[in-house]
């Protein structure tokens, strides 16, 4: 009988505090998994930064072009030049420049235009950058707008055109406005610029 | 007090006696939306009429982000406390989220389509959305196996969250980048003001969406004492919507 009452008797177990080593455990246990995989991705993807990019610019393009003549494909990111599109009667293609501000090259496209495809807007061009030949040569417009473009050694043959859409959204009659008081800005710059110089 | 509103029959009751409020206004902001962003809202000064079609998509791609955070938030709690809520509101969470994701894509193909000249490219945002997609499927597949796996899927795939936000800054895509900011926003107010009240709409959607799906847990534990509880609470049983519908089947079945 004694031997019934003595330590025989369990101690109460706290329920509450077992629960809460063990939420305790499996949040370090998941804290911990988690951030790896986390770190493990952000490396991936740091590794990876060339190929995750969309479009070069054509700067980039020729670079890379330059230094491996086989690889022609490419995509390419830029504006299109202002007065530069046109449809030369020699050729089925229409023609464009797009620009980074430092290289130009040369668009031949045929096939239907995205609507946001406007002079002075971002444009994505898919397709292929060759050496000019002398029938493309003949081809091509001349138009002293493209005249950089056409100095270069190679020209792109695009497949696709796609058009970037840029963050700014307003109204028509916003545009307008805006216009509007550009065009009047301008015109008393003008205005101030002649007062100065006659004076 | 804090206490009180976390008890099951005190949501029960007061989630009910609210409801006809809640739903009410939940019409009326739809219909203000609406009316907003096809009636009030003027048409762009490049897209024309094809920027309606950015007034559901942007804040559709918001509460599909935002409703991946509340169920990764809800999944983790379920991985540490193994309450049912939380798995019963995270499986709410992909379902919508879901829902949101695809909705985001098709309708961001449908504004691309004649604006980009493409409903479909591989650039950093649209994947990484595209992965979001695949995610949610994913748990919702391995739900039906192990609710666990599903809960790890999902938090392990909250990285892909900062990669949608700034992938358009990381990378160059052709997705445009994100028009607000802490800096300010480049949308007009008068299109930014259907865009908001849109997501308002699709946010309280949600919201009572989850309030009922809880009210559908704390009912399923029919046999507890919370229905009891519910019933004392509430005195003598009102007449609820449910039974409005009864009388008036009867009415239509009476002998003429």
């Amino acid at each position: 009988s004694i031997a019934r009452r003595g330590p025989t008797r369990p101690k109460k177990i706290d329920i509450g505090a077992k629960a809460r080593q063990m939420q305790n455990r499996r949040l370090w246990t998941y804290a911990l998994t988690f951030s790896c995989i986390a770190g493990f991705v952000v490396i991936v993807l740091n590794q990876f930064q060339d190929q995750l990019v969309f479009y070069l610019t054509p700067s980039d393009a020729m670079e890379k072009f330059a230094e491996n003549p086989t690889k022609n494909k490419f995509r390419l990111g830029g504006l299109v030049l202002e007065g530069s599109v046109a449809q030369p009667a020699a050729s089925q293609e229409m023609e464009f420049v797009i620009t980074d501000l430092i290289t130009d090259i040369l668009v031949r496209y045929k096939g239907s235009l995205p609507d946001l495809f406007r002079e002075g807007h971002s444009v994505v061009v898919e397709g292929f950058i060759k050496p000019y030949t002398d029938e493309v040569r003949k081809e091509v417009s001349t138009k002293p707008i493209s005249k950089k473009a056409r100095n270069l050694d190679c020209f792109f043959s695009a497949t696709e055109v796609l058009a970037k859409h840029d963050e700014k959204y307003m109204p028509q009659e916003v545009a307008a406005a805006i216009e509007k008081n550009k065009k009047i800005i301008e015109a008393a710059a003008t205005e101030q610029a002649a007062e100065v110089a006659a004076s | 007090m804090s206490v009180s509103l976390l008890q099951p029959s005190f949501l029960m009751s007061k989630t009910r006696s609210y409801a006809q409020i809640l739903i009410g206004s939940w019409l009326f902001l739809t219909a203000m939306a609406i009316y907003l962003s096809l009636g009030v809202a003027p048409l762009d000064f490049q897209q024309g009429g094809n920027s309606r079609i950015l007034y559901v998509h942007v804040p559709v791609a918001w509460m599909s982000i935002i409703v991946y955070i509340a169920t990764a938030i809800n999944t983790f709690l379920f991985l540490l406390t193994k309450h049912p809520l939380y798995l019963r509101s995270s499986g709410t969470g992909i379902e919508m989220g879901a829902f949101f994701t695809l909705f985001t894509l098709v309708t961001g193909g449908f504004w691309g389509r004649p604006m980009w000249g493409t409903f479909w490219v591989w650039d950093a945002r649209l994947t990484s959305v595209f992965i979001l997609f695949f995610i949610y499927l994913g748990a919702l597949c391995f739900q039906k196996l192990s609710v666990e796996l599903a809960s790890i899927l999902i938090c392990v795939g909250l990285i892909d969250i900062p990669i949608i936000k700034f992938s358009v800054n990381w990378w160059n895509t052709l997705h445009q980048p994100g028009s607000i900011s802490r800096f300010g926003t480049s949308i007009h107010v008068s299109m930014l003001i259907p865009i908001l009240s849109n997501f308002a709409n699709f946010l309280f959607l949600t919201c009572i969406l989850f309030v009922l799906e809880t009210r559908l847990l704390i009912l399923s534990f029919l046999e507890s004492s919370i229905t009891e509880e519910i019933e004392a609470r509430e005195g003598i049983p009102k007449p609820s919507s449910l039974a409005l519908f009864a009388s008036m089947a009867e009415w239509l079945k009476r002998p003429t």
